[in-house]
């Protein structure tokens, strides 16, 4: 064994840590051990104790990097340590983008890509109004996935779009699909005739998906961002998106999506419905029926009705409100009977745990007041979760909320939150569970491999109580996704889940499973 | 030549910029994103491209590549209008500039014991879920107070200090600062990096005791000669990057990142604490870890003082009436 | 460039923030810049709106 030291004398290194660089080091064939630092008293005294220190030693101050290493020499030289140290240090400073030169600035981005048309902005909140800012002024549009941005600086970043003929979408903006790509939170799904503009992150996913597995396809889909139909904001960007979409030779069909808007938010949306020439299918989430169809606009009972009527007047066929399931009506109480053998006469519970916010509140919009649904986006305010007592009770979570997403990353990028939620939320009494798996990009890899592995735990669990539990579930994902929907459902299926083909039907389903549970 | 211009300059750079007019120096030390220019002894002017000043420190308009520019060694002129190296290879403008304000926050009330030690908790779960570099693998160890002895650490020089980071750490908790201040003779100088590891956990220490002493004026007398002490040990024991960063700490001075989250710790100034740590974080390799855990660290002593000194005001007002 | 102009060009993104979108622009093949992005000014509103006076009047 040969012991031998390099030094770098007045040597500093930064942004590359030198300790994964040692155990970089360390892995090498021949090398016994490999301590390296700046030379320190301390340092070297620790050098000594490994039986590292060498005469050199002496010659070092504070100020020089060492490396030291004890090494068989008929496998390994100092030199080659030395060179392997060298490039570990070139490779990781080189930005892990192989080589793509990572600008500052919008400004050097943009002497860089002198072309570019579109920012997407995702930056911390409080910093992200003035870099939407900047973009205007350069005559970029913008996708603002940020939240918590003030809603003084939405309206005047809005205004100043609209003034400039510019798409500002957001803040807190999931998803768009412009020209044909996907951005931020979105599927993949084929070019067509039928353009979106939505206020809701994941409704907008629903409804985008759900078109595509009709076998039609998407021109343009524009986000808004949450708080666009509000009074304050006045619906900026539904307005700029649906005359955008009126002027736009592909598009034939026009979706708008959101929650009901404020009440002279609508207005202005109905007049301009009024008087579009394409046909409008307007799904305002539980929203006024009459007033959509006096204007000539088609209203909708979920999400999934919103699609299947916008491929229905794509066909020129009748747009027909659709309530019920696309399998026969025998299969489906064949599988809730099924389903309900399943379970113990105390088994009465729901457990619906969403990571898509608006799937979440179609799924309490839909389920309506006939259940006492605790939520942490109830349909009133004695229904709020934090009424909840000793845990006994109907539940369904938005796990996408603030409240949830302190500190951790959303539920659609990181699972980790829902099977948090598995384990403290369901239990022996538990009759149903009801969850959405979101594909696309920006979620989780295999969101649905997640599911499954919760749900065989909860078995685990619940078996030593001689118990099972239901659990339905909906994907919202295509063929072209990444996570791929086949697979997924294969994954969901193999774990016993009832996977419905979507949102809205897994909520009817997951309805006629309580109104068959004893006392639920 | 490449001509930049400094956006931001730090108070006390200008201050003695303005009374020392022109001097000549000499470049210390180069990074990829910083500058370091010997001034004195070991005293030490830092220049970095991305926005995060430092107590004697300015940061330059344009993102370039230091190492591109300058050697250790290279000779600069420099004065209040301008920092010139005499080879042509760069010069930054220093019109204009903004100053910063290195010092604490005055007259800012300082959280609640409540307060911190919620802030405390969620410092440290967040810290938790951050990848394990530095001494960060000891965090456990540090914060929840479990520990196995002859843990497994993977890291040769967390496995060597965890016992004496955890005596300095509770010996400062039990009052007992002469004790932590023994101790500090095995960390000052030891560990990974240009400013060692144990270095960046002390910052911590130093800067909040800092603090702590510019809010709470005569309360610990101790405090002072403990900086001191420490800064003493620290001459002959350490880098001398790490030396400078230290004399800031030990006078409440951090880079900008540092000093925004620990007032954000100590005060309510309504900054997300998540982000601001996540900027911490970022700097230098494990440094801003290292940093974040001696910051978790003190923020245990400084609630349990804050403890102790509510319970001795509310006495003494019960006293008076 | 209008809202109409954009939907007849090719995409050119600026990311600005996650550095996973950037990610998932390259792997569609669409042109995508990602920048290294540090808040400006040290964040604070004050100084964003001064700032923002200086570069007008530049």
């Amino acid at each position: 064994m040969l012991l031998q030291t390099t030094i770098k004398r007045n040597a500093y290194y930064d942004s590359v840590t030198l300790m994964l660089i040692s155990r970089d080091l360390q892995k090498l064939d021949g090398v016994d051990e490999v301590l390296v630092g700046m030379g320190t008293d301390l340092n070297l005294d620790l050098a000594r104790d490994l039986d590292l220190a060498t005469s050199d030693f002496d010659t070092l101050t504070s100020n020089d990097l060492f490396i030291a290493a004890r090494f068989d020499d008929t496998q390994i030289s100092m030199q080659a340590i030395e060179d392997a140290f060298s490039e570990l240090l070139n490779k990781s400073s080189q930005s892990d983008d192989d080589d793509d030169h990572q600008p500052p600035t919008l400004r050097s981005a943009l002497q860089q890509m002198p072309g570019a048309n579109l920012v997407v902005v995702s930056v911390p909140g409080q910093y992200a109004a003035a870099e939407v800012e900047d973009a205007l002024d350069a005559g970029l549009h913008v996708m603002l996935f940020s939240d918590n941005v003030p809603v003084e600086d939405e309206l005047h970043l809005k205004q100043k779009a609209v003034e400039k003929g510019l798409l500002m979408m957001g803040p807190d903006c999931g998803t768009a699909i412009i020209n044909g790509v996907p951005l931020c939170f979105a599927n993949a799904v084929r070019r067509g005739k039928i353009g979106v503009v939505g206020a809701s992150g994941t409704g907008t996913q629903e409804v985008t998906v759900q078109v595509h597995k009709l076998g039609e396809g998407l021109s343009q889909v524009i986000g808004t961002g949450g708080r666009d139909l509000k009074e304050q904001i006045g619906g900026l960007m539904m307005i700029q998106g649906f005359e955008a979409l009126i002027a736009n030779p592909e598009t034939e069909v026009i979706v708008l999506i959101s929650k009901p808007p404020a009440p002279s938010v609508a207005q202005k949306i109905y007049q301009i419905a009024k008087t579009s020439p394409k046909p409008v299918v307007i799904d305002f989430i539980g929203g006024d029926r009459d007033a959509i169809e006096a204007v000539g606009a088609i209203p909708c009972v979920s999400l999934e009705d919103a699609a299947q009527k916008a491929v229905a007047v794509i066909r020129r066929q009748p747009a027909v409100d659709f309530t019920g399931f696309i399998l026969p009506s025998e299969q489906i109480e064949r599988i809730v009977e099924d389903a309900l053998a399943k379970l113990k006469d105390d088994q009465n519970e729901l457990r619906a745990l969403f990571t898509g916010g608006t799937l979440a509140d179609e799924a309490m919009k839909l389920l309506g007041d006939r259940y006492q649904v605790f939520s942490n986006i109830p349909l009133s305010p004695e229904m709020a979760i934090e009424n909840l007592q000793d845990g006994r009770g109907h539940i369904c979570l938005d796990l996408g909320e603030d409240q949830f997403t302190r500190g951790r990353p959303h539920p659609m990028i990181d699972p980790q939150t829902r099977t948090d939620y598995f384990k403290s939320h369901v239990d022996e009494r538990t009759g149903v569970i009801l969850v959405d798996v979101v594909l696309g990009f920006g979620s989780y890899t295999d969101p649905a491999g997640a599911v499954a592995d919760s749900l065989r735990e909860i078995r685990q669990r619940l078996s030593a109580h001689g118990k099972d539990v239901v659990v339905v579930a909906s994907v919202c994902g295509t063929d072209l996704d990444s996570q791929d929907l086949n697979k997924s459902v294969a994954t969901l299926e193999a774990e016993g889940v009832i996977v419905m083909p979507s949102n809205a039907q897994a909520v009817r389903l997951t309805d006629m499973l309580m109104q068959g549970m004893k006392g639920a | 030549m490449m001509k930049l211009n400094a956006t931001t300059i730090a108070d006390d750079l200008a201050v003695f910029l303005r009374n020392s007019g022109n001097q000549s120096v000499r470049v210390h030390s180069v990074f990829t994103h910083a500058l370091n220019l010997l001034v004195g002894a070991d005293e030490l002017i830092t220049l970095v491209d991305y926005d995060d000043v430092t107590p004697m420190g300015l940061v330059v308009d344009e993102e370039i590549d230091f190492t591109k520019h300058a050697s250790i060694g290279d000779e600069f002129v420099i004065d209040s209008s301008r920092f010139f190296a005499v080879d042509g290879a760069f010069m930054v403008n220093l019109e204009g500039a903004r100053v910063w304000q290195s010092a604490p926050l005055q007259d800012a009330a300082l959280r609640d014991s409540a307060e911190i030690a919620q802030v405390r908790e969620q410092l440290s779960g967040w810290l938790e879920r951050q990848p394990s570099l530095g001494l960060l693998p000891l965090l456990p160890r540090l914060v929840n107070q479990e520990y196995l002895l002859n843990q497994p650490y993977e890291d040769i020089y967390c496995r060597f200090i965890a016992s004496d980071l955890h005596t300095f750490k509770t010996a400062l908790i039990e009052n007992d600062w002469k004790l932590a201040l023994k101790r500090t003779d095995k960390l000052i100088g030891f560990g990974m990096g240009s400013t060692p590891s144990c270095d960046d956990f002390l910052e911590a220490y130093l800067a909040v005791f800092s603090y702590t002493d510019q809010s709470l004026p005569g309360r610990y007398p101790w405090i002072k000669q403990f900086n001191q002490a420490v800064l003493n040990r620290a001459i002959s024991s350490t880098t001398t990057i790490s030396l400078n960063m230290l004399r800031h700490a030990a006078n409440g001075k951090l880079n900008q990142s540092s000093q925004q989250l620990v007032q954000t710790c100590l005060f309510n100034t309504k900054e997300d604490l998540f982000t601001t740590a996540a900027r911490v974080l970022e700097h230098g390799a494990s440094s801003g870890g290292d940093f974040l855990l001696g910051l978790v660290c003190v923020l245990e002593w400084f609630q349990e003082q804050k403890t102790a000194f509510i319970k001795e005001g509310a006495y003494a007002f019960t006293n008076n009436y | 460039m209008s809202v109409n102009d954009l939907f007849k060009q090719d995409l050119k993104v600026i990311n600005m923030g996650l550095k996973s979108f950037h990610t998932d622009l390259k792997s569609q093949g669409v042109p995508a810049i990602h920048v290294n992005w540090k808040p400006k000014a040290g964040g604070k509103k004050k100084m964003l709106d001064l700032l923002s006076k200086i570069n007008k009047s530049n």
